[in-house]
């Protein structure tokens, strides 16, 4: 992967990315004079943070979907009664 | 059963997530069933604690990821003082009285803000390449850095001729470094640091100068500073009374004399029409001319506040 194309997902990803804005304005700003080997720890460590919390979102959207149809279940039942 | 499709905000609405609650909560009111709002309440609570939960993950990976991002970013950091050591062998003394000045320089850098280090790092790999133009927060820090440690080593020599002596020897030895000093006071490198129009506007609103509806027909502050300045390299030299030695004393120099301001204009003006470089002598003239309380003024006015007392 190219300097160039590593820079683009960094940016990419620092859209959505959850760390510090200092943080982000620190990369932003640095980017063009960090070091190869730290970008693509930095790449890593964005790409590794975007995956997870896509993963927790998906988690959190069965948790609510699974209680939802608990209650259901359970104020059909009391409607029932 | 049929799941209704919920928006994020009606999550925070139990009626709205289930939508049988409310009938089945009358009803159970009605009938004093008090089996009912105790299980729904274990509902609850254990659907606050799963959530809970996965907020926690987030708030892990976020960190991890924050580390992560700070390791990178202080090592680039970490790098400005490595690129100003000595890369050949000079005399033990030579070294050390370098080693002196560029500690100086580090602890100025190191007393700006990690935005501001930032910004200084872009400029100085700039610098270091002779190519490129810097923008006004890279020449801001620049500056401010350039300046503090100017300050330091007019403490530690505040004779004229000893600070002299000792900024030669830094010019000869930093030849040894990455970055000789001579660099910076090559004409070439000093394009580097010519603003756009822009970044000439974000520089002079650091001072106080913004632009306004009078400089639209040229009555403004900012329109008098570009014509100002546009008189340097033109005249033949500056005297206290000129309205540009006026203006600097007004906007970045409030503390140094107008004879003091004509002079460092004079320099400027000399290197305009086309003196090819600054010399040692023309600079220790502007850094004493300079007053204490101004370092600290423009410090302040380029990169805000420091953790280093300039003056």
């Amino acid at each position: 992967m190219i300097r160039n194309e590593i820079e683009k997902e960094i940016k990419k990803l620092l859209k959505t990315s959850t760390i510090t804005e200092h943080n982000k304005r620190m990369v932003k700003t640095l980017l063009s004079v960090i070091k190869l080997a730290a970008l693509k720890k930095i790449l890593t460590a964005l790409r590794k943070e975007d995956k997870k919390m896509k993963q927790l979102s998906d988690k959190s959207k069965r948790i609510k979907m699974k209680y939802q149809i608990m209650v259901e279940k359970l104020c059909e039942l009391q409607l029932k009664k | 059963m049929k799941i209704p499709k919920l928006k994020l905000a009606d999550y925070i609405n139990p009626i709205k997530i289930f939508p049988a609650l409310k009938e089945a909560y009358k009803k159970a009111a009605e009938s004093k069933d008090k089996n009912f709002f105790k299980k729904i309440g274990i509902f609850f609570s254990s659907f606050i604690k799963e959530m809970q939960g996965v907020k926690e993950e987030k708030k892990k990976v976020s960190a991890e990821t924050n580390k992560a991002v700070e390791k990178g970013v202080d090592e680039t950091l970490k790098d400005v003082n490595g690129a100003t050591k000595l890369d050949k062998s000079v005399s033990k003394e030579d070294e050390k009285f370098y080693d002196e000045v560029r500690a100086i320089g580090v602890n100025s850098f190191e007393s700006m803000d990690n935005q501001h280090q930032g910004y200084f790092f872009n400029a100085f790999e700039k610098i270091s390449k002779k190519s490129g133009t810097l923008n006004f927060d890279e020449v801001g820090s620049t500056a401010a850095v350039g300046l503090m440690t100017l300050s330091q080593l007019k403490k530690k020599y505040p004779n004229k001729e000893k600070f002299k002596e000792a900024l030669k020897r830094i010019y000869t030895v930093s030849d040894n470094s990455k970055l000789p000093l001579k660099t910076l006071f090559n004409k070439d490198v000093l394009k580097i640091f010519k603003l756009n129009k822009d970044e000439k506007i974000k520089f002079l609103g650091a001072f106080g100068i913004s632009v306004g509806v009078s400089d639209l027909w040229g009555g403004g502050e900012a329109s008098k500073a570009k014509k100002l300045f546009a008189e340097i390299g033109q005249k033949d030299s500056f005297k206290e009374n000129d309205e540009l030695v006026k203006f600097m004393k007004k906007h970045f120099f409030k503390s140094s004399s107008k004879t003091n301001i004509a002079k460092i204009v004079n320099v400027l003006n000399d290197v305009k029409k086309g003196a090819s470089k600054i010399t040692i002598d023309d600079f220790t003239d502007i850094i004493f001319a300079i007053d204490d309380k101004d370092y600290q003024y423009i410090v302040k006015s380029l990169v805000g506040n420091t953790n280093l007392k300039v003056a």
